[in-house]
């Protein structure tokens, strides 16, 4: 079976993974940032790309030493190409075409997003067609696939990304960055007793808007202090959090009904929460849908997904050129 | 020794081919579109043109900074991905330095422009050995500071980079014999590099670092704000 070196370098992770046959998982090394970022509050490009410049060499050599392979054993590389962070992206892109070049191989450029996506076939063939809900810091999409590599935007988000939202809520409420898995956390604690609003859009949308909820919570924590009432911040973050699954949810359910998928899966940093997948689980149930989630390591940024969906690439040989860029605001194919 | 030099650290992009003490080949281009795009054709032109093969080179050499940011790591992150492939040392020199080398004879001072009213700049003396001499170290500095180090030499300087046009007309007013580069040695040229290269101690391509001469505005930032509140 085929072995593809896969790079990702598109925001504050550097990583690197070995997938035969875009499924079997070889390596997979994730260079994280999050420390370095953390005293800034939220990732800061410049500092990104310089990180990814020194990490990524050391990493594709743990990625080859890990399994005992050599660059003879390679038979491809992937890259991503976006969207992400031009400057970051760029060490990833140019590392990647060097290493094709010299060593003679194939290389395939692969949508960040088609990546996420594609995390849930490292857990084997899906049904087409399916509905994937892809949320994550800088993204909220319903997509339809009707086929491999053959992407339809059902719905996204008109503002924030539910990601965002996270975050942004997580900052406001003092805690530790990055907010999303600590507000996961904090919400078991609370009870969703803060009626924060849905915002459902006009009817039938399946499009979001997180920015009407991200300005509730800001509003009710201001009111309390104003009045000098505690701020509960476990029953904000549970509230907060139930809002923002009940949303995409019910999104998700309208798409199911619209287009009767065969499949139905999630995809992107956010869908690693407890509570969302918990949902969804849910919803594929009362749909008597095959529900697939990537496990929570493979939902945040990675480059196993990147092999596993370069794999398609690869199969149809739709190889990159050597004048390769790359596209910070890439949509999906 | 075959070696493969390429500068992308302004806007200028520049390959060149040497073996041992000849230049078998050279592309610059100084023209919009990123480097992103133009570097690897020109590599694959420049090896189809000469008949070499990635295999047969020997040495690696890049201009390590100072420069934009983007344009400098385009052309470490490649050297590196072709080091790590091909298993091949490499060396990082100084834009600068490789600028000051397209002279011959005398003071020469290349400057880039490095935004914030600023430049990247240093002096060497050039003519009195093989390599040009460090006078001035490498530094990001204003331009009427500049001007005050260099108003002790009496003698003609040159100057040259994408700054020239920034610094030559007050270093007309304030210097002894300021010199502007003609066309052709003003930029960057990958072969100087090459040349350098041959001369200078080599590195692993994962030890290679970048010389950026500047942090990140938000660290400037993050400790600007630090200063403050201490």
């Amino acid at each position: 079976m085929a072995r593809i070196l896969a790079i990702e370098t598109s925001c504050d992770e550097t990583a690197v993974a070995i997938i035969a046959g875009g499924q079997i998982i070889l390596s997979n090394q994730v260079a994280s940032q999050i420390d370095i970022h953390a005293r800034f509050g939220g990732v800061v490009p410049e500092i990104a790309s310089r990180q990814h410049l020194l990490t990524l060499n050391p990493l594709i050599r743990k990625a080859l030493d890990g399994c005992q392979l050599d660059w003879p054993d390679i038979d491809a590389l992937a890259v991503t190409q976006g969207p992400g962070l031009v400057g970051a992206l760029l060490v990833g892109v140019s590392t990647a075409k060097a290493l094709a070049w010299a060593l003679h191989k194939p290389l395939f450029a692969v949508n960040h997003m088609a990546g996420h996506i594609y995390a849930n076939m490292l857990e084997g063939p899906v049904k087409f067609p399916l509905v994937c809900l892809v949320v994550s810091g800088g993204h909220t999409e319903l997509i339809y696939m009707e086929r491999d590599m053959e992407f339809t935007t059902l719905g996204q988000t008109r503002d924030d990304a539910a990601g965002e939202a996270f975050d942004k809520i997580a900052r406001f409420l003092g805690l530790t960055y990055p907010g999303g898995p600590v507000l996961d956390k904090l919400a078991y604690q609370g009870n969703p007793v803060l009626g924060f609003p849905r915002t459902m859009l006009e009817e039938g949308s399946l499009d979001f808007s997180f920015s009407g909820l991200k300005t509730a919570v800001m509003n009710y924590v201001h009111n309390c202090r104003q009045k000098d009432l505690p701020v509960n911040t476990a029953d904000i973050a549970a509230s907060f959090q139930e809002a923002v699954v009940d949303v995409l949810v019910k999104k998700t359910a309208m798409a199911i009904d619209r287009t009767k998928p065969a499949s139905l899966l999630m995809a992107g940093g956010v869908a690693a929460n407890s509570h969302l997948r918990r949902g969804m689980k849910e919803l594929a149930q009362g749909k008597g849908l095959p529900l697939r989630v990537p496990p929570p390591a493979l939902c945040t940024d990675n480059a196993a997904m990147i092999g596993a969906a370069a794999w398609p690439l690869y199969t149809v040989g739709r190889e990159a050129q050597f004048s390769l860029n790359a596209s910070p605001n890439l949509d999906l194919p | 020794m075959l070696i493969l030099a390429i500068d992308t650290t302004t806007s200028v992009c520049s390959v060149a081919l040497a073996k041992d003490d000849r230049l078998l080949g050279e592309i610059s281009t100084d023209l919009p579109r990123t480097h992103s795009q133009r570097l690897m054709p020109m590599v694959e032109t420049l090896f189809a043109e000469t008949a070499t093969k990635p295999e047969d080179l020997e040495l690696l050499a890049v201009t390590r900074g100072p420069g934009s940011f983007t344009g400098l790591r385009i052309g470490i992150a490649t050297v590196k991905g072709m080091g790590l492939a091909l298993d091949l040392p490499v060396t990082g020199l100084s834009t600068l330095q490789v600028l000051a080398h397209n002279f011959s004879q005398g003071l020469v001072c290349p400057v880039l422009n490095a935004r914030l009213a600023q430049v990247y700049t240093a002096l060497y003396r050039t003519g009195s050995g093989p390599v040009p001499e460090i006078i001035i170290p490498e530094q990001a500095i204003a331009i009427d500071d500049l001007l005050t180090e260099l108003k002790v030499y009496q003698e003609p300087i040159w100057f040259c980079g994408d700054g020239v046009d920034l610094v030559i007309p007050n270093a007309v007013r304030e210097l002894a014999a300021p010199l502007r580069a003609p066309l052709h040695l003003n930029g960057p040229r990958a072969a100087a590099l090459a040349d350098l290269a041959r001369l200078a101690p080599s590195n692993s391509a994962d030890g290679l670092t970048p010389l950026y001469l500047r942090d990140s505005q938000a660290e400037i930032q993050l400790r600007q704000r630090e200063k403050n509140e201490a």
